[in-house]
């Protein structure tokens, strides 16, 4: 249990989150895979401030970890009020069908 | 006798590592091969409490408590809302047609960072990691909080609440 392996599983979730935001046509689908990058981001950020240089201890990775779990959660509500208000006008979710601005 | 202890523990907590990464990765690629919309976000569920876990691990224990009362208590509950609210809930978890090349590309780029991770050397900082080992992180981080980070402290509590003003502003019936 090092640096490298929980940088690995972090490389591993990031990518996996990478492909389905790409990929995906469902807007909630979408967000979650947002969401399961933004937490593969903050486990790298975790455990580089636990394996840092013993003489520079801080916790200056955990105060991003938790700026980062904030705006998540500011971009989340925000995201699901757009997709309700999407939903509503248009009736549907898929990302294809939410062109108007190619029209 | 104490060296044997460690190791001993030490051993544990490999295996509990393990098996937690495992836990992490099939429920990771679980919200991306699930048919159902709505057990994908319960397999996103299972990713946030393994991304807790390795939290615990990493003797950030204030972060963990976090993860599960945001993550789990706030944002699993919108994004299940939003999938009810949604038409039919068993609705298709489908892909675009020209996602081969997009795992392709995704699949170089997470060969090339797990390379590269494989290969960093992290010899020198990581062989006297017991000092750095905190009782306590919940007063340094409120230290900080309150001390060197003030500023974007305050300015996240404004994004919030703009944040939360606008979602009811778009919500709203009128």
């Amino acid at each position: 249990m090092n640096l490298n392996e929980f940088l690995i599983i972090s490389a591993l979730l990031f990518s996996i989150g990478l492909y389905g935001a790409l990929t995906k046509k469902h807007l909630v689908v979408v967000f979650m895979c947002i969401e399961l990058m933004f937490n593969a981001v903050n486990l790298a950020l975790a455990a580089f401030s636990k394996y840092q240089n013993p003489d520079l201890v801080n916790l200056n990775g955990h105060i991003f970890v938790i700026f980062i779990i904030a705006v998540a959660a500011a971009e989340i509500a925000l995201g699901l009020a757009i997709v309700m208000s999407i939903y509503k006008n248009k009736n549907t979710i898929f990302i294809t069908e939410i062109d108007s601005l190619k029209k | 006798m104490n060296s044997e202890l460690g190791i001993q523990s030490s051993l544990l907590l490999q295996i509990v590592f393990w098996i937690i990464s495992c836990l992490s990765v099939i429920s990771a690629l679980g919200v991306i091969l699930l048919k159902s919309v709505f057990r994908s976000a319960l397999s996103l569920i299972i990713c946030f409490v393994t991304i807790a876990a390795f939290f615990i691990l990493l003797n950030a224990e204030f972060l963990a408590a976090v993860q599960i009362l945001i993550y789990i208590g706030a944002i699993s509950v919108l994004l299940i809302f939003a999938i009810l609210f949604t038409k039919d809930i068993d609705i298709q978890n489908v892909s675009h047609k020209f996602n081969l090349i997009t795992a392709f590309i995704v699949g170089i780029f997470c060969f090339i960072s797990i390379y590269v991770f494989m290969n960093i050397n992290v010899v020198d900082i990581t062989k006297n990691q017991e000092s750095v080992l905190y009782g306590n992180t919940v007063n340094e981080i409120g230290k900080l909080l309150l001390s060197n980070f003030v500023l974007p402290f305050e300015v996240v509590s404004v994004l919030l609440l703009a944040s939360l003003i606008g979602a009811f502003v778009l919500i709203r019936e009128d």
